[in-house]
């Protein structure tokens, strides 16, 4: 390739990137004012600047405004952009690793590890000790400790490899599921089984600066060490052997991946309950887009969720009057059928080849 | 530690690996002088390939050493040792897609520091190593959509893109048909570099190398010229095939015949 030619290309992915960031400017801000109490930009301007940077009098806004503003629509929205980018992230890396397109960062068994938790804590009211958010820790413990379980017991008898990662993580998913249903077949607690059934769904209405403050510097931790580790997964996709011969040894890294994403899908399962479907179809847009290579994936896929992830919490609280739907039905309702377009439109192989 | 320079002379020392107990390499020596074009034929499963994986690192070897010059393999960092040698193997088809650009500068991949940027030198590199290998015109295709022969091509080019002092071969021409095996061999031997490959085709491998080696259930049964290596009876002990052995007149390389019963 001639040298401008590929300057040429650099310049319009950096375009492409800028776009992006201010498409999700616009999407962060005008999705404050979505919503059932009209509030102008001004005044959100107004309130933002005043609790983060301690700039400007609010006096003469309404204190309901006020923490309409940032106890309720502003954690919500945060909490939105955070899962997007930690979903797609997920996505991508569990991909490389398994190096299998099907794959997505439930496969760890973290789903039902966070759905057993949830049932248990619901239904039998397993860690009442942990205070008022004890189904959202025990969760939390359970996904963590249920990816913990996959990792090892892919290890088992030396050397992991992405097939028994799969099916451990399938093994365990299989096994937890069938405890929850178990204990919700057997149960005759109705208002519970819909607790559950909400809580699997996923929704950002639990947002609460307490728990982002945690959250946040989880997920761009994880983001900023990624971005480091672009040359690396793009050997990744070329297997282990190949891996050797250009310099890398994958092992360790490999296990020090999982283990991140295990942490980072605990976070966000305690945080927002179970939203499927974005790990894996985030990751293959992106590369419909800009490609395989993960210098371009990974920044496209942190902004492409987050977006996506914000619209959808909007539609979930403006679809239906008074009453908001769990934001993973509406991304699966929206995702699905505009991904079955792209994939009828396009020429993208989905790893498949 | 200084490994610079243009000379690569290569070592293996008493290697043996065993699976599950089951022993592959019974202890090869064999040396592997710089620039020479090396030729490793033998039957299926005789260890050719266990011996160029001990090489390139790919399986770790249970006894015995292989030292790159004067250092000692296993003291080498991967990183190291990817910049001395570029490997071509058998299978190269991937889950994931790349444009056969970005597939090409992954051959980049041990020049480059941590968050080391590719830069102009690496893509003047690629452009190069594509244009030896006949490709430069398929530069943005998407490399699932190549044929088989052009896959290899572009891997071969990859390991170019290394750049390294030697290039092993581990049967990459074998599902090819013969133009590409002819061609990949003849890229490979324009080089001039030390060039180790393993060899299903004998008349290939005696147009190609300086020197074969023979294997036969993981030990060298016979090395030398591809003259002294390629005689009926060695053939016939390693093979159990009855060939004629001539020499081609013009070229002066060996011929083999396959003669079996009934011909």
């Amino acid at each position: 390739m001639k040298s401008e030619k590929i300057l040429n290309s650099h310049v319009k992915f950096a375009s492409f990137i800028l776009v992006l960031i201010v498409v999700l400017i616009f999407t962060f801000f005008y999705s404050i004012t979505m919503g059932s109490v009209d509030i102008s930009v001004n005044e959100i301007g107004k309130i933002i600047a005043n609790k983060v940077f301690r700039q400007g009098i609010i006096d003469d806004i309404p204190r309901s405004i006020q923490d309409i503003i940032w106890e309720i629509r502003l954690p919500r929205i945060v909490l939105a952009l955070f899962t997007g980018i930690g979903l797609s992230i997920s996505g991508v890396i569990m991909q490389a690793i398994v190096k299998n397109p099907l794959a997505d960062p439930y496969i760890l068994g973290i789903s039902s590890g966070a759905s057993l938790g949830a049932t248990l804590a619901i239904m039998l009211g397993v860690g009442a000790f942990f205070g008022s958010n004890f189904v959202g820790v025990s969760a939390f413990l359970m996904a963590f400790l249920v990816s913990l379980m996959v990792l090892a017991l892919a290890n088992v008898r030396g050397k992991s490899d992405a097939i028994r990662l799969l099916l451990s993580g399938m093994a365990m998913n299989t096994m937890c599921s069938a405890i929850s249903s178990f204990i919700i077949y057997t149960s005759s607690d109705r208002e519970g089984m819909r607790t559950v059934a909400f809580w699997l769904m996923g929704s950002f209405s639990g947002a609460n600066w307490n728990n982002l403050k945690l959250l946040m510097p989880v997920i761009l931790m994880a983001l900023v060490f990624f971005l480091t580790q672009k040359r690396t997964l793009n050997v990744m996709l070329l297997g282990d052997e190949v891996a050797v011969t250009l310099g890398k040894k994958l092992t360790a890294i490999r296990h020090l991946y999982l283990l991140l994403i295990s942490a980072m899908m605990g976070f966000l399962v305690f945080n927002a309950g179970i939203i499927g479907f974005v790990g894996l179809i985030m990751p293959h847009l992106t590369r419909l887009i800009v490609g395989t290579d993960h210098n371009r994936v990974l920044p496209t896929v942190a902004l492409l969720g987050a977006i996506l992830l914000i619209w959808a919490d909007v539609i979930s609280r403006i679809i239906i009057t008074g009453s908001e739907l769990p934001v993973g039905i509406i991304i699966s309702l929206v995702g699905a059928p505009c991904f079955i377009y792209l994939m009828i439109k396009s020429s993208y192989g989905f790893g498949g080849a | 530690m200084d490994l610079e320079g243009p000379k690569l002379n290569i070592k293996f020392k008493d290697i043996k690996v065993k699976f599950d107990e089951v022993p592959i390499l019974k202890g090869i020596d064999l040396e592997v002088k710089n620039k020479a074009f090396i030729g490793i034929i033998g039957p299926n499963g005789s260890g050719k390939s266990t011996l160029l994986k001990c090489l390139y690192r790919v399986i770790k070897a249970n006894g015995g050493h292989i030292s790159l010059d004067d250092h000692l393999l296993e003291k080498i960092s991967l990183k190291e040792s990817s910049q001395k040698m570029a490997v071509v193997a058998q299978h190269n088809e991937h889950q994931f897609d790349f444009s056969v650009f970005d597939m090409v500068l992954l051959g980049r991949t041990p020049h480059k520091k941590f968050l080391e940027k590719d830069n102009v030198d690496d893509y003047q590199i690629v452009s190069d190593a594509l244009e030896k290998v006949g490709m430069s015109a398929y530069q943005n295709r998407s490399y699932s959509t190549l044929s088989g022969g052009e896959k290899q091509r572009i891997i071969l080019a990859r390991a170019l893109a290394q750049k390294s002092e030697c290039l092993i071969l581990d049967e990459p021409t074998n599902h090819l048909d013969i133009k590409y095996q002819l061609q990949i061999m003849g890229i490979a031997q324009k080089l001039n570099i030390t060039t180790i490959s393993a060899f299903h085709d004998l008349n290939i491998a005696a147009l190609f190398c300086d020197k074969l080696v023979a294997m036969k259930d993981g030990q060298i049964y016979a090395q030398g010229s591809p003259e002294a290596v390629l005689t009926k009876e060695n053939i016939s002990a390693l093979y159990e095939v009855s060939t004629t052995v001539s020499k081609d007149p013009k070229s002066g390389k060996i011929h083999i015949r396959y003669t079996p019963e009934g011909f």
